[in-house]
């Protein structure tokens, strides 16, 4: 008894200072985002928040004069790029899970390899593509490149294989169904909960994707919001003040989506691991 | 309502033949049970009826129609899977319906007939529950009452009873059987248990590693089985099949001989076959004017309330009775040699080379 105690103990000191490093950084950004720059550059820094949040904000909008565009670029760009995913990856998923066709293994392992590449080895040339195609500065050069994704198709077709039995898209093609709607009455519906992760994984790496929208949007009002706020660095003194202003704006809209749905992102992530 | 008939039907995977010819006329309102050991081709053979697997080789009529390249939709059939298949997130009424909402029946239609289908099925009251929240075998019903609605030509069923106990297996068999008489549509079904072949079957089509053992009725097939696969395959305990040669219409067995009363052409290297059903310790108890009589050497015996088992040897073989425990005369020695009697009309022979049956000479 008492020794499972001390154990208890001390896992929660181990998660707990886990915790605390991994909060640090979000609770300094709300701290100095209260404070002057002549504050947050003191010694020591400011520990609790202080007053001059409106100043941070103003300044932050008087040299971000389309902040709020931006704002809206990143949720128009996050949303329709986790749309395109979530339609495109249970396809593919779908597919690769449930139809048997020539060369189906190469495929899933071609596609497969793409995750070896690493992301920036891709950008200049996609960015060249964005060039021929005429599509710099348009949100269509951050959704296309990333519709769909090789984690997205494996996630999908691991799900679709345990959740759905074969039987059952033969039952559905039996009772009428066109490929189409099998996929679409009973495939969708019984995969909600990989959208639901998915969707939130895909959100998340749009919102915050800082490479992709650097090498292809060059026109202020085009930026996202991490590349707005890393405009705001760079010649002279830096604002760190509105930057944390700028950043705790951009990370509330994921700290209200997580609370909503981090029961569902763990459950989803942990799925296959448990599955019974 | 449709015949069904399969012409020199075949399918490959690969390399490998697992249907092998396979012919068969199904009529209009025919009950026919295909039947096989597992990995026979049974589910290969009636899902290429279906259209869920392509067709290797040969052709499949659904009454005057091909029906090779046609989608499983336009072939009007149904089916009951194995695992049911139910859709999880639809409730009972929805997976009922959604045959019939696919194929665009009317709204005020599919009511009426999901009506119907319940209230066949005694499901009214589960109508609006889901799947999961049912038992093995109201999801069995549900099952069949999603293939009842759309009236197909064909109803196939693969293995529906085998997820279900015991008990369980035997009501539904008797509301599969008593629904083909109410609806009286040509149906398909494939089982590895021969009990349901046996009670469900107008035909029985045994299956062997892709090839047709043999097609008849129940009855003919444990009769008159038509080689040696269908005869140790059908009936428990499985028929003793004992060595033996045919000489001038006898049958010697070692020292033993017995005289057929019909006359049979010679034959040097053959099987004589007899149910465990058929052996009696008492001849008085058959009724026959041709009564046979082997000695068989005891190895044990086995009481199992109404009957019971004396295991044996004959000639190399094993040999097995099943003794009714009212037959008057008793077995009390576990060793030692007994006599047994049987009908000498209803013993089977098969040659050995082939496993084909031996028939008696007609003139
Ligand atoms: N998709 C497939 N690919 C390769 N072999 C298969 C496939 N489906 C079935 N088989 C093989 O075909 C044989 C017959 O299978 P099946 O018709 O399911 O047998 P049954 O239903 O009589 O048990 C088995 O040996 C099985 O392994
Ligand atoms: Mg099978």
């Amino acid at each position: 008894m008492n020794k499972l105690k001390k154990s208890t103990i001390f896992a929660y000191i181990v998660v707990g200072f886990g915790a605390l490093i991994m909060l640090a950084p979000f609770y300094f950004m709300f701290i100095f985002a209260t404070h002057s720059n002549g504050d947050i550059l003191s010694v020591p820094p400011p520990l609790w928040f202080g007053s001059e949040l409106m100043n941070n904000i103003d300044y932050l909008l008087n040299a971000l004069p389309y902040f709020w565009h931006n704002v809206g670029m990143s949720f128009y760009i996050a949303i329709i790029t986790t749309a395109l995913n979530l339609l495109f990856c249970s396809m593919a998923g779908y597919a690769l899970a449930m139809y048997d066709f020539k060369y189906r293994n190469v495929i899933f392992a071609f596609i497969m390899g793409t995750m070896l590449i690493p992301p920036f080895l891709g950008m200049i040339p996609t960015a060249l593509v964005m060039k021929y195609l005429g599509w710099l500065n348009t949100p269509k050069a951050l959704y296309i490149p990333m519709a769909c994704g090789a984690m997205g198709i494996f996630m999908m077709k691991q799900f679709i294989t345990s959740a759905i039995p074969k039987e059952l898209i033969e039952a559905a093609r039996m009772d009428g169904c066109n490929e189409f709607s099998i996929y679409w009455r009973v495939v969708v519906p019984l995969i909600k909960p990989a959208f639901g992760t998915l969707g939130l994984i895909v959100f998340i790496g749009q919102w915050n994707n800082f490479m992709g929208p650097l090498v292809v949007m060059n026109d202020m009002k085009m930026f996202t919001i991490p590349l707005a706020l890393r405009s705001l660095q760079g010649t002279g003194m830096t604002p760190w003040g509105a930057i944390c202003a700028g950043a705790a704006i951009a990370v509330i809209p994921l700290l209200i989506m997580f609370t909503l749905s981090s029961r569902r992102l763990i459950d989803g992530l942990t799925a296959g691991a448990v599955k019974g | 309502m449709a015949a069904v008939t399969f012409s020199n039907l075949k399918k490959r995977f690969g390399e490998t033949e697992v249907v092998k010819s396979f012919d068969l006329h199904i009529e209009d309102g025919e009950f026919v049970v295909l039947l096989g050991p597992s990995g026979c081709g049974k589910s290969t053979t009636l899902r290429m009826l279906a259209g869920l697997e392509e067709i290797s080789d040969g052709e499949i009529f659904i009454g005057e129609e091909l029906v090779n390249e046609l989608h499983p939709m336009e072939r009007n059939i149904a089916m009951v899977f194995q695992s049911y298949a139910l859709y999880p997130h639809m409730t009972v009424k929805e997976n009922i319906a959604f045959g019939l909402k696919m194929t665009k029946v009317e709204k005020d239609e599919i009511e009426r007939r999901v009506k119907l289908a319940a209230d066949m099925l005694e499901l009214t009251p589960l109508l609006d529950r889901f799947p999961k929240a049912l038992s093995g075998g109201q999801r069995q019903r549900v099952a069949m009452g999603r293939a009842m609605v759309r009236t197909p030509e064909v109803f196939l069923f693969d293995e529906p009873l085998s997820n279900l106990d015991a008990k369980l297996r035997g009501s539904m068999r008797a509301e599969i059987k008593s629904l083909h008489q109410e609806l009286g549509t040509t149906t398909l079904y494939v089982t590895h248990d021969q009990v349901e072949a046996m009670t469900l079957a107008d035909r029985v089509v045994i299956l062997k590693d892709g090839f047709i053992a043999q097609v008849g009725t129940p009855k003919e097939i444990f009769e008159q089985p038509a080689n040696k696969f269908v005869a140790t395959f059908i009936g428990a305990p499985e028929m003793n099949l004992v060595n033996a040669k045919l000489e001038n219409s006898q049958v010697i067995i070692g020292e033993q001989t017995l005289a057929l009363p019909t006359t049979y052409q010679d034959q040097a290297d053959c099987a004589l076959g007899v149910r465990p059903s058929d052996l009696y310790l008492n001849p008085r108890a058959i009724e026959s004017d041709a009564i046979g009589k082997l000695t068989v050497n005891i190895d044990g015996i086995e009481l199992l309330g109404a009957t019971y088992h004396i295991q044996g040897t004959l000639n190399g073989s094993r040999f097995v009775a099943d003794i009714a425990t009212s037959d008057e005369t008793d077995v009390t020695q576990e060793t030692g040699e007994v006599e047994l009697f049987f009908d000498l009309h209803r013993v089977h022979l098969f040659d050995n080379q082939e496993g084909n049956a031996i028939r008696p000479n007609l003139n």
